[in-house]
């Protein structure tokens, strides 16, 4: 079982990601924003994977995975990207700095499936 | 026929230098009177209509008689001259006292010794009348002894130079059109020597890009950001061998830093020799469209995400309570109808061709949109230049949440631009109960604005002057946009600033009434 912090702004895909990761046994905690993942990711127990969206108001997919890669406490959390389309490329993170990317709309299980791979290799 | 010749030389000689036409005129009469001894010159020019000749050159034909003849008609009987013009062809008038056409100006003339008169109309090359070369005489006599191929070189002559100056002071014109054009095109403009040097660079090319004209031509390398020359030298390539570029979209670098796409309109310019002397064109910012096409694509995605989990889920067997199928069912059915509400918003933005969305209002915490509009700026380079006051309470208002994002990440933009790097930028939030409404101050202490550009400043194109040596780009369109959000909110926004002290500009929204 692992921890795992969804930061996704549409309560629907978070619902269904919930419900997904539940049934693997997993839990699953969320957040609307990358400022608001930061503040989970500060407390304990720490989150094991996320998932993280690019668009979002008030701090953005790429400012979080750039300022987690910066905090030696975050830095090696993987993290899987969920983008929602074709997206300017100024909004995408460093290649490096995310594990995985899925488009949306996505296939679950591959979602599970890249989450439970990611999760092994750790 | 030498002494023609010589004349005819003198004449030419001063049309290619370029010197001013009536001087040329001028000297043209005084060079034919010299031949002859006897004939008084005078050149007379045709309006633009072709109904009247005005005065041009007749150094020796007293002054008196001059001012009468000044704008006589073109017409049948008008003298010499406009019987000349009026029928094109060469007008002889042996006798002023008993030719008939010469009813009307036979007393002055004769008061001032005129007694014959020979006069050409001055035609250009495509047949358009340009005035009338005419020789007077003081006998009826002297006209026969006069050599009669002069009257037709000196009309060739006078053609020839009238035809010149006509012609450059209509290039003048198309030429001043054409820049005037340019300046004040809304579309960047900007033309390219084949040397790299940039000859056009209008203020709309300024406002996009930041740099100035001198800017860009010292370093035509400014805006092609790292690893993307070979694009650029691929262009020129294509320009040089004839073929136009349409709509070639390539990252551009601004002067504050930042990237965007500009799709490329670009054709060559010949010089005499038929090869390829430049490159003029415009640029359009796809940034907006971009954004549009970004935006539809993320609002249609996501709710199409969550269709297709909740399919997926559905279809699990592990999923067997009714009470939770249910619910899926329910929550799939309204994102199935927020897909196509968002559809008819992408046909509505495209059908009213302003390829935006239309404002979405609703309720906002105006302090969590100037934390959103601050975010990109806490970088290292200036995070520590801001001094916040944004109440932790909500200051709601009614708007959308990505437009007013827009003007405070400008204004906060414009605020660190144009102060010091070691000055504090201070952004404060306050609620107005007395009169309901919500008020953000963004202050610097940079600059300030000159007192008579305030009333300007939300203009499109405005410039700051006294910025002029140091940082032109940037604020033009900016604040003018802010402006019209604004507006639209039911807001407002100003400023007030001091020269040399710094400049606080505010925005003021209603509050919202309502619950959120």
């Amino acid at each position: 079982m692992a921890r795992i912090l969804v930061v996704e702004d549409e309560p629907t895909i978070v619902m269904v990601l919930q419900k997904v990761f539940g049934f693997a046994g997993h839990q699953v905690v969320s957040a609307s924003n990358g400022a608001l993942a930061l503040e989970i990711l500060h407390q304990s127990p720490r989150p094991e994977l996320l998932l993280v969206d690019l668009m979002m108001p008030v701090m953005s997919g790429r400012a979080l995975i750039e300022t987690m890669r910066e905090d030696p406490n975050l830095a090696d959390i993987p993290v899987v990207v969920l983008t929602g389309a074709v997206t300017n490329v100024y909004d995408f993170p460093p290649q490096e700095s995310y594990q995985a990317i899925i488009n949306k709309p996505f296939d679950l299980n591959q979602v599970l499936k890249t989450v439970e791979e990611l999760l092994k290799a750790e | 026929m030498n002494r023609v010749l010589n004349a005819q030389n003198q004449i030419l000689d001063m049309i290619a230098r370029g010197k001013p036409l009536l001087e040329i005129l001028n000297t043209l009469a005084r060079v034919i009177e010299e031949q002859s001894g006897l004939c008084l010159c005078s050149i007379l020019l045709a309006d633009k209509e072709g109904k009247h000749l005005k005065h041009g050159a007749a150094p020796s034909l007293p002054e008196g008689y001059n001012r009468i003849v000044e704008g006589i008609p073109v017409a049948d009987g008008a003298g010499s001259c406009g019987t000349a013009a009026y029928r094109r062809e060469l007008v002889l008038s042996a006798d002023i006292s008993t030719d008939p056409r010469w009813v009307r100006y036979r007393e002055v003339a004769l008061k001032h010794g005129l007694r014959s008169c020979w006069s050409s109309p001055i035609l250009a090359s495509n047949g358009d009348l340009l005035g009338t070369y005419a020789m007077y005489f003081k006998d009826p006599e002297d006209l026969r002894a006069f050599d009669r191929q002069w009257l037709p070189v000196a009309a060739h002559l006078a053609g020839i130079a009238i035809e010149r100056q006509k012609k450059e002071e209509d290039l003048r014109q198309v030429t001043e059109k054409l820049r005037a054009l340019i300046q004040s095109a809304p579309l960047p403009i900007v033309a390219m020597n084949k040397y790299g040097h940039f000859q056009d660079w209008n203020p709309a090319a300024e406002n996009l890009f930041g740099w100035t004209k001198e800017e860009i031509s010292a370093d035509p390398f400014l805006f092609i950001p790292v690893g993307r020359t070979s694009d650029h030298v691929t262009i020129h390539e294509q320009i040089s061998t004839g073929k136009s570029i349409s709509g070639l979209v390539l990252p551009h670098n601004r002067k504050d830093g930042s990237t965007i796409d500009v799709a490329l309109y670009m054709s060559p310019i010949y010089g005499d020799d038929g090869e390829t002397d430049g490159v003029v064109g415009m640029c359009v910012d796809m940034t907006e469209r971009n954004r549009f096409i970004q935006v539809a694509a993320h609002e249609l995605r996501n709710p199409m995400a969550g269709v297709k989990g909740i399919l997926t889920l559905l279809q699990n067997e592990l999923f067997a309570d009714q009470l939770e199928r249910e619910e899926l069912y329910q929550t799939m059915e309204q994102e199935i109808e927020r897909l196509s509400n968002t559809l008819n918003q992408i046909l509505e933005a495209f059908r009213s061709g302003r390829g935006e969305f239309p404002f979405r209002y609703e309720p906002v915490n105006l302090s969590d949109v100037v934390k959103s509009a601050l975010q990109r700026f806490l970088i290292a380079r200036h995070k520590d230049r801001f001094r916040l006051n944004l109440p932790s309470g909500t200051a709601l208002v009614k708007g959308d949440f990505s437009r007013l994002e827009d003007v405070f990440r400008n204004l906060i933009g414009n605020a660190l631009k144009y102060s010091p790097a070691d000055t504090l930028v201070s952004i404060s939030l306050s609620l107005e109960p007395e009169d309901q409404s919500v008020v953000v101050a963004i202050s610097d202490s940079g600059l300030g604005i000159p007192e008579k550009e305030i009333p300007l400043v939300f203009e499109s194109f405005y410039r700051a002057t006294n910025l002029a040596n140091r940082d032109p780009g940037g604020m033009g369109l900016g604040l003018s946009i802010c402006r019209e959000i604004i507006k639209r909110h039911g807001g407002q926004i100003w400023v007030e600033s001091r020269e040399g002290e710094g400049s606080t500009f505010f925005v003021k929204l209603p509050m919202h009434q309502g619950k959120e």
